[in-house]
C-alpha cells in the first residue's frame, strides 16, 4: 500500500529548501485545482500528498543519495517567496540600484530561484521600476528609508549590500547570504578593504555595479563560511588595565 | 626689549616641548588609580557602523567605573544619538543616570573635498572647544571618522595645560584593513591617544605602536 508520499522540508525545491508553509500551501492549491480534496492529516507535519498525484507532476530522480525532484507544471504553485533585499544604506548608490533594476540582473536572479526584489534606494535620484511580477518576472518594491531595515534582512533569502560596516555586520549576523557591491565614486574609497578582506575570507561575496550580473550568476551559496561575531571584551580589558582598573 | 621677547619665546617654546614630551610618554604608561571612583567618560559616536562598535564596546565595559558618561554625536548624524539612548535605557532601568547627550558640528562629511573640510573643521573645533570646556572628561572613547580629531586635540592641549589630563582611547574601525583612516592616523603620527587599537593584524604590522585587539563586531 502506497498512498501517499511524506514530504519534509529536505526535500530540495529546486535545490533550495523551501518553508514548509510553503510547500502546505502549494500542495493544498495544486490538490483543490485537480478537484482533489485534501487528505485530512494534510494539516499535520509532515505532509502527505497522493503518490500517484506526485508521480504524475513530478519525475522523480535519485541523485548524491538524496531525492529531488524537477518541477514542472506545479512549479510556480511551489516555489516559496524568495526575497532579495537590495540596501545603499544613509546615502545614495544610484549605480547600484541602476545595476539591480537592468533586465539581465534580474533574469539572473530569477534563474537563480528568487522571486521578489526589494530596494531600499535611500537618497538616490534614480527611481527603478516596481514590478507586480504577473508574467513571472521578478516581483519588484523600492522605498527611500525605513526604520524596520532589520526586518527587511530576516524575511530577505539574499542580501545585495553597500559596503558600509553597519550594514556587512549585521546581515552577517543574521547567516543570510550577503553581495556587497562597492561604490567606486566615494572620494575615500576605502570601504573595498572591508569588503574585500570578508569576501576573502568567504563570508560574503565582493562585486562592484558593473560585475554584479557575473556575480549572481556564479553565486553558490555552499561556499560561504559563516561569521563567527568578535568579541569585545579584549579592548575592554585593556581598557580597564591601563586605567588601573582591577582586571579578572 | 626684542632681545627680552626672544629669550621669553625661546624659554616658553622649550617648557612646551618639554611638557608635549612629557604628556605623551606619560599617556602611554598604564595609571596607578588606587582611589578607584568612577571616570567621567566621554563618548564620541560617529556614525552607523562607527557607532555600532562604540556600542559593542561599551555594552561590555561597567559602566559603575565609567559614569557619568557623556555622548557626542555629528549635528548631522540624528540615529547614533538615539542609539545610545536605547543603550542607556537598556542599560540602566532608572532611565539615563546623569548620561548626557549632546551634539557637534562635523569636521568633514563622508564625500566632502579636502579643502572645504578646513573650514568645517575650524567651526567644528571652536563648538567641540566649548563642549570639551563645559566636560573636561576623565576618559574619551572614539573610534572615529573626523568628528573624534577636534575633541581630541583639545584634550591633548588640556593636558599639556594642566587643565585636565584625560585618558584619550582611540578603536580603529573595523573598517580599516589596509591603512588606518585620516582621523587614526592624526592620532597615531602625533601620539595624542593613550592607546590606539586596530581590529586586524595586517594593520598592526605596518603601525607597530597600534596594539591588536581583534574584531569588535
Amino acid at each position: 500500500m502506497e498512498p501517499f508520499v511524506k514530504i519534509t522540508s529536505s526535500f530540495g525545491v529546486t535545490g533550495e529548501k523551501p518553508s514548509c508553509s510553503g510547500i502546505k500551501q502549494a500542495i493544498r492549491s495544486v490538490t483543490l485545482d485537480l478537484g482533489v480534496h485534501p487528505h485530512p492529516s494534510i494539516n499535520t507535519n509532515p505532509l502527505y500528498l497522493p503518490l500517484q498525484f506526485i508521480r504524475s507532476k513530478i519525475q522523480f530522480h535519485t541523485q548524491h543519495k538524496a531525492l529531488h525532484y524537477k518541477m514542472d507544471d506545479v512549479n510556480s504553485h511551489f516555489k516559496s517567496k524568495k526575497e532579495v533585499f537590495v540596501t545603499v544604506g544613509t546615502t545614495s548608490f544610484d549605480s547600484l540600484v541602476r545595476a539591480v533594476d537592468s533586465d539581465q540582473v534580474k533574469e539572473a536572479l530569477l534563474e537563480k530561484g528568487y522571486t521578489h526584489l526589494v530596494i531600499q534606494m535611500g537618497r538616490g535620484s534614480f527611481v527603478p521600476r516596481k514590478s507586480s511580477g504577473e508574467d513571472g518576472s521578478l516581483v519588484v518594491d523600492y522605498f527611500t528609508f525605513s526604520s524596520s531595515i532589520a526586518d527587511y534582512l530576516r524575511s530577505a533569502s539574499l542580501v545585495i549590500s553597500h559596503a558600509g560596516s553597519g550594514s556587512i555586520f549585521e546581515t552577517l549576523r543574521m547567516a543570510k547570504p550577503l553581495i556587497v557591491v562597492v561604490n567606486e565614486d566615494l572620494m575615500d574609497n576605502h570601504q573595498s578593504e572591508l569588503a574585500e578582506e570578508l569576501a576573502e575570507r568567504k563570508h560574503l561575496f565582493c562585486a562592484r555595479p558593473q560585475t554584479l550580473c557575473e556575480v549572481i550568476k556564479s553565486l553558490s551559496l555552499d561556499i560561504i563560511v559563516p561569521y563567527e561575531p568578535g568579541d569585545a571584551n579584549t579592548v575592554a580589558k585593556l581598557i580597564n588595565k591601563h586605567l588601573g582598573f582591577p582586571v579578572d | 626689549m626684542v632681545e627680552f621677547v626672544s629669550i621669553f619665546l625661546v624659554v616658553i617654546t622649550t617648557i612646551i616641548v618639554i611638557r608635549v614630551v612629557y604628556v605623551i610618554s606619560q599617556s602611554s604608561k598604564p595609571v596607578r588609580n588606587t582611589s578607584q571612583k568612577p571616570l567621567s567618560t566621554l563618548v564620541v559616536l560617529g556614525s552607523g557602523g562607527h557607532t555600532a562598535e562604540m556600542i559593542n564596546l561599551l555594552s561590555v565595559m561597567q559602566k559603575d567605573w565609567f559614569a557619568p558618561r557623556y555622548y557626542i554625536a555629528a549635528a548631522t548624524d540624528n540615529m547614533s544619538l538615539q542609539k545610545a539612548r536605547v543603550f542607556e535605557g537598556i542599560l540602566d532601568d532608572k532611565g539615563a543616570d546623569g548620561s548626557q547627550f549632546m551634539q557637534i558640528y562635523r569636521s568633514r562629511e563622508v564625500g566632502q573635498s579636502y579643502i572645504t573640510s578646513v573650514g568645517t573643521t575650524l567651526l567644528a573645533l571652536g563648538h567641540a572647544l566649548w563642549l570639551m570646556v563645559k566636560i573636561r572628561p576623565h576618559v574619551i572613547l572614539c573610534n572615529g571618522p573626523g568628528t573624534c580629531i577636534p575633541i581630541c586635540a583639545i584634550a591633548f592641549i588640556f593636558k599639556v595645560l594642566g587643565i585636565r589630563w584625560s585618558y584619550i582611547f582611540y578603536v580603529e574601525s573595523i573598517a580599516r584593513v589596509k591603512r588606518l583612516s585620516l582621523s587614526g592616523l592624526l592620532l597615531y603620527k602625533l601620539h595624542m591617544a593613550d592607546q590606539l587599537f586596530v581590529q586586524w593584524p595586517q594593520l598592526q604590522k605596518q603601525y607597530p605602536q597600534a596594539r591588536y585587539v581583534g574584531r569588535l563586531m
